[in-house]
């Protein structure tokens, strides 16, 4: 729809061949499963059975190089992939591993690592997740206080980690650690952890909701070898810093945003409770929505050489969660008391839902709460869009 | 797809941005609000006026969406020159309609700089801007026609030098557009000047006799073509509002880095920061959204891509008026003066915002396309 006209004959025909796939390998059951997904985080066990279908094309790994195993798509042809599949309603994929860890250790692996890591990402052996955030550093990320000790040929972890996606589910943990007591960044490693060494306990962390997104995870005294780091000693933040950016190349909102609009009004036709003015509120989301889907392919997709590609990813997470956000509020605006009824009806089978009774959506529009604040909250990524502006001023 | 400015367009761009350092250097609200006969030359020299023309007609052949560019490119001017409103709504029309002796003749005035040319299409203040019913008759008797009828907001309708005032040929519901020269007898031309220094009109016809070649004359129904000159005037307006915008954007910025306070430059402050960087979003939704309607408008023409203009237009309004309140309020009182272009811009972008569809118009093209109901 937003395309038409605007696609070369090559990468219309692309998303000819999408769809037919997603006509042919989406059914009816995964769609309403994703539907009812209580977070935009992807569930492991329905993008298990997703990624085995996408497998034989390279699809779950469009973005990643023939040479490793994906289908080195264009970033159009990915975006063309990624907006489709989450138009239709395709289970999402876990980043962690395909987007995070495995261009990561392409970037800055060594020849061993790589053989080791990409190939049981993309086969799905190893389930990642991330160790960032810290009690003491959330925004700040640059403090992190985990310590990695070199004795002789190891690393000894000391410290924690937390709001860690999935870490129930992950064999495998990345984290941003610190090598030396300095406070600079380049006293920063990153290291990769088997989530099943001695010395590591997972401790959830249950949402208000009621879900089980989020973990604290414990070190005590972890040894790990030296063969664990990833880059070398001291530059972690530059990997981290890379991991970071990357998303831009593969994540695409729009499509499953443009769902989640539809799903509203489809719901807005069937209101008991009409809001005033409501039709002409939903037009001036699509009219957002519209300008997002630009702004996505213009910013983060067309334009990847660019040069202020950082403050661009900025720009695009701050306006694909505050959409989000938007969608989500205008759905409990129009909704009653019907909504205190938690039916059997109303809810799919998440993973992470553990048990307080409430429609999905519902779940989701708490839990997407976090979309502003995870992965660099908004005052952070307006702060770095800022830092661009001031750079634009003085040249 | 590529969204970077193509060799052509940057060339365009730089253009504009030479002429406004030379000519369009007023720094505050009221300064130079009347029609400059030397700079309408210069445009016609540029072939800006003939940007959208076909290259058949004397034009530069160029889409529809390059005219946009440009429109945003002179927007920070601000300028009384009525560039927006001569090239989408004279322009294109004249453009549209089949050639003959006079049409051919005043185009190439037009074109020339030498004459200016006004649609005098709505007959009522109040009245929205699409779809509106013509009660202006046109008569005929013998060789000749007569007409009779009452035109309202007629966007240069004084300064310019002939009218194309749209009718209905005697009591037949098709829709005639003519050719009527100011000094035609019967007619009266009432200007009103704009807040924002532009200038509009009221038109009474009383009896104002032509010969029948006035009548211009086109492959489509008339009441398509002007409906296609005022979407395009619409997605042309958007452009000059996010022009003016971001120019608004750049005082504001300058200013905060300026202006001192408790010691330090207001732009030290987190707060103002975020500010300034809400109005950049707003800035980048508008932007995403011209580029969708220049590519719909030039793939599709205006016509079929009248939900994209309308969102751009929607849009043109809602950032239009976040930049001017925000830029206002960052200014602080020296905002509110006429000593500043702050004010200068806010008025351009409340007159853009009533002119050529209003939000609440555009909102129902919108919802009627998207069936948002």
């Amino acid at each position: 729809m937003l395309f038409a006209g605007q696609l070369s004959d090559e990468q219309a025909q692309f998303r000819e061949e999408v769809r037919a796939f997603l006509a042919e390998h989406l059914d009816a059951g995964m769609v309403a499963a994703d539907d009812a997904q209580r977070s935009m985080v992807a569930d492991p066990e329905r993008s298990k059975a997703w990624i085995a279908l996408l497998r034989p094309r390279g699809w779950h790994a469009g973005h990643i190089a023939k040479e490793f195993g994906g289908a080195g798509l264009s970033p159009i042809e990915n975006y063309i992939l990624h907006y489709e599949m989450g138009l239709h309603g395709a289970p999402a994929l876990p980043p962690m591993g395909l987007y995070y860890v495995a261009p990561t250790a392409i970037e800055f692996g060594t020849q061993a690592q790589r053989d080791e890591i990409v190939p049981r990402v993309l086969d799905g052996s190893d389930y990642w997740c991330q160790g960032f955030s810290e009690p003491g550093s959330g925004s700040d990320l640059a403090s992190v206080a985990m310590f990695a000790e070199r004795r002789g040929d190891a690393y000894f972890l000391n410290g924690s980690k937390i709001w860690t996606t999935d870490a129930q589910h992950a064999n495998k943990i990345f984290c941003l650690v610190r090598t030396r007591r300095e406070n600079t960044r380049d006293a920063l490693s990153f290291m990769l952890v088997d989530m099943a060494a001695a010395g590591v306990t997972v401790r959830p962390i249950r949402l208000f909701s009621g879900d089980h997104d989020f973990n604290q995870v414990f070190f005590d005294d972890v040894e790990i070898p030296v063969e664990a780091l990833l880059g070398e000693e001291g530059n972690g933040w530059a990997v981290a810093k890379f991991l970071l950016d990357i998303e831009r190349g593969a994540f695409v909102f729009g499509g499953r945003l443009r769902r989640r609009f539809v799903r509203l009004c489809e719901r807005a036709q069937n209101c008991a409770t009409p809001l005033a003015g409501l039709w002409d509120k939903l037009a001036q989301l699509d009219i957002e929505l519209l300008a997002y889907e630009v702004t996505e392919l213009r910013l983060g997709h067309a334009a990847l050489d660019r040069s202020n590609a950082d403050a661009e990813a900025s720009v695009v997470k701050i306006e694909w969660t505050e959409l989000a956000q938007r969608i989500d509020e205008l759905h409990i605006a129009i909704s009653g008391p019907e909504t205190l009824y938690a039916d059997a009806a109303a809810r799919g089978a998440s993973t992470r839902d553990e048990g307080i009774a409430m429609p999905d959506w519902l779940a989701g529009y708490f839990n997407n709460r976090a979309a502003s604040i995870y992965g660099g909250s908004n005052e952070v990524q307006r702060n770095l869009v800022y830092r661009a502006l001031k750079q634009q001023r003085r040249r | 797809m590529d969204f970077h400015a193509a060799p052509e367009q940057q060339a365009l761009i730089d253009s504009a941005v030479r002429l406004l350092q030379d000519h369009y250097s007023q720094t505050t609200s009221n300064a130079r609000t009347e029609f400059d006969a030397e700079r309408w030359q210069q445009f016609a020299e540029l072939g800006w006026l003939g940007t959208a023309l076909a290259e058949g007609n004397g034009g530069l052949g160029l889409p529809e969406s390059m005219l946009n560019i440009l429109v945003e490119a002179l927007a920070p001017a601000a300028m009384p020159e009525p560039f927006v409103s001569q090239v989408s709504l004279a322009g294109y029309l004249l453009n549209a309609a089949s050639p003959s002796a006079r049409r051919d003749e005043c185009m190439a005035k037009w074109l020339a700089g030498d004459e200016l040319v006004a649609l005098a299409h709505h007959e009522a203040r109040e009245q929205a801007c699409f779809g509106q019913p013509v009660h202006t008759r046109a008569t005929a008797r013998g060789d000749e026609l007569v007409v009779q009828g009452h035109k309202a907001v007629v966007l240069d309708g004084g300064r310019a030098d002939r009218l194309l005032v749209s009718a209905r040929l005697n009591d037949s519901a098709a829709m005639l557009l003519l050719l009527v020269p100011q000094d035609a007898p019967g007619l009266e031309v009432t200007r009103h000047a704009t807040f924002d220094g532009r200038e509009l009109a009221d038109v009474d016809l009383n009896g104002v006799v032509l010969s029948r070649d006035a009548r211009l004359e086109f492959a489509e129904p008339v009441a398509t073509r002007i409906d296609a000159a005022l979407r395009s005037f619409a997605l042309h307006l958007a452009a000059d509002s996010l022009g003016t915008a971001k120019a608004l954007f750049k005082l504001s910025h300058e200013h905060l880095a300026e202006r001192e306070q408790f010691g330090v430059k207001l732009v030290e402050f987190q707060a103002l920061q975020h500010r300034l960087v809400d109005m950049q979003l707003a800035i980048t939704r508008l932007e995403s959204l011209l580029a969708l309607a220049r590519t719909r408008s030039d793939a599709d023409g205006v016509s079929s891509a009248r939900e994209f203009i309308a969102a751009a237009k929607i849009q043109a309004g809602v950032v239009g008026r976040h930049l001017a309140h925000e830029s206002v309020q960052l200014h602080g009182a020296i905002g509110m003066t006429e000593e500043l272009l702050v004010g200068r811009y806010f008025k351009r972008l409340t007159a853009n915002e009533l002119l050529g569809g209003t939000g609440v118009e555009h909102l129902r093209v919108f919802r009627a396309q998207r069936a948002l109901s």
